[in-house]
């Protein structure tokens, strides 16, 4: 009962609200009355329990006796999730200290930031890009695709609704390569000074130099994702490839036998199209 | 009839598979917050320092999960109290695209053997299994960053 009129703060779905009744089922019920109630019994170095008196100071007494810090096993966690929640912490550290860097400066010696990322970009970048994928040679072959035992009409096949997503996912993919291949090519565009510098080139010169993500390529211009989110550029530029490879052989060869459903725009659109 | 998804499909990767009959097979997922008893299907507590667990192949169906009500006492009963008692094994276990979690990155979520059998009961009183692995903040992830 409690839980389930609990809304707001932390509780704000229906997964927070099982959690919710998850405890409460298991705190809040006629144990508690017993003597010597302990709430976690796994826990032991230090015992959870409700204390038996009824004057305040007894209370306080008890409440500044608890360790300073709780351990995960408390709440029913695994001393795994201490390391998890160090780790952010660190990278959160570690992103600030990255954005507090000087951008400029330096001078001197080597090549400047803006050879750097072209040279990049022209070296390493650009040549791994997949070639395009063109919406015309995409339905011919949707419409040969065969779907598994017999599936759907002989040319069909493009109305299959597993192949439907596929054409879906193309389209898609094919839009964030597209961008991807316009940023780049702006950017050495703007760094030989062929176009103007824009703050939107600087930033991306700037991510790129960073190992980081150009935020154009991530999101769309109000703020949506358009892309998947990863920390370093490697990551992302390794996620294209991958994401590539999955639909390229699947639209040139034949249904993979299992998917990585990580590599779809619209995992929720793959499971219902799967049905 | 409701969709639900089977996971306890505990094949080792690298092996030549076929395309399952029905529904699909699924790859590349990290199991966090539990570890993955290959043998006997299963979650179990993770190791120290392990904070990821590679999930093996995952098989999505579309089945019932509409428990048979009431009907003829006898072979509809017992299917039906056969229904509940695996309903009750399972921990549905959320599958979020990055270990932020929060509505917009939930896919789904899918039924995983969350007990050994017959395994006593532990310290803790009136805690089931599904409720520990809930506790402990069970999910697959599609990405680990």
């Amino acid at each position: 009962m409690v839980c389930e009129v609990q809304y707001g703060g932390r509780i704000t779905d229906a997964l927070d609200r099982e959690l919710m009744s998850c405890y409460t089922s298991l705190w809040i019920n006629e144990n508690c009355f017993q003597p010597n109630y302990n709430f976690m019994a796994s826990v032991t170095d230090f015992a959870y329990t409700l204390p038996d008196a009824q004057e305040h100071p007894k209370y306080m007494e008890y409440i500044n006796e608890m360790p300073g810090t709780d351990n995960p096993p408390i709440f029913g966690l695994h001393p795994n999730a201490d390391l998890t929640f160090s780790l952010k912490d660190s990278i959160g550290m570690i992103n600030t200290m990255l954005d507090t860097q000087p951008k400029d400066g330096g001078g001197g010696g080597g090549l400047s930031r803006e050879d750097t990322v072209k040279e990049k970009i022209e070296k390493e970048l650009l040549p791994q890009l997949p070639p395009d994928i063109n919406p015309l040679d995409t339905a011919e072959k949707l419409r040969s695709l065969k779907g598994p035992k017999g599936l759907g009409e002989s040319g069909k096949y493009d109305l299959i609704p597993l192949n439907i997503f596929l054409s879906q996912e193309l389209q898609r993919f094919q839009m964030v390569l597209g961008i991807v291949r316009g940023t780049m090519v702006s950017m050495i565009d703007a760094i030989d000074g062929n176009i103007s510098m824009t703050p939107e080139i600087v930033d991306s010169i700037n991510q790129v130099y960073d190992f980081r993500v150009p935020r154009k390529w991530q999101y769309d211009p109000t703020g949506a994702e358009i892309s998947w989110l990863t920390v370093s550029l490697a990551g992302w530029i390794k996620g294209l490839l991958d994401r590539f490879h999955q639909l390229n052989g699947w639209i040139n060869k034949e249904r993979p036998p299992s998917f990585w459903m990580t590599g779809f725009f619209n995992p929720q659109g793959f499971l219902t199209s799967m049905k | 009839m409701k969709d639900v998804i089977q996971g306890d499909d505990g094949r080792i990767e690298g092996k030549t598979i076929n395309a399952p009959n029905e529904g699909v097979y699924i790859h590349g997922l990290f199991l966090e917050g539990a570890g993955w008893n290959r043998p006997e299907k299963r979650l179990e507590d993770s190791n120290p320092k392990e904070l990821y667990y590679q999930f093996p192949i995952l098989h999505v169906s579309a089945v019932s999960t509409a428990i048979p009500t009431g009907g003829a006492p006898g072979a509809g009963q017992a299917a039906r109290q056969r229904a509940i008692e695996a309903e009750k094994a399972l921990y549905q276990c959320p599958v979020y695209i990055y270990p932020r979690r929060n509505d917009k990155y939930l896919i789904f979520r899918t039924g995983i053997k969350a007990e050994q059998a017959g395994a006593p009961q532990g310290p803790n009183k009136g805690m089931t299994a599904a409720m520990k692995w809930k506790l402990c903040g069970v999910c697959l992830l599609c990405s680990k960053d």
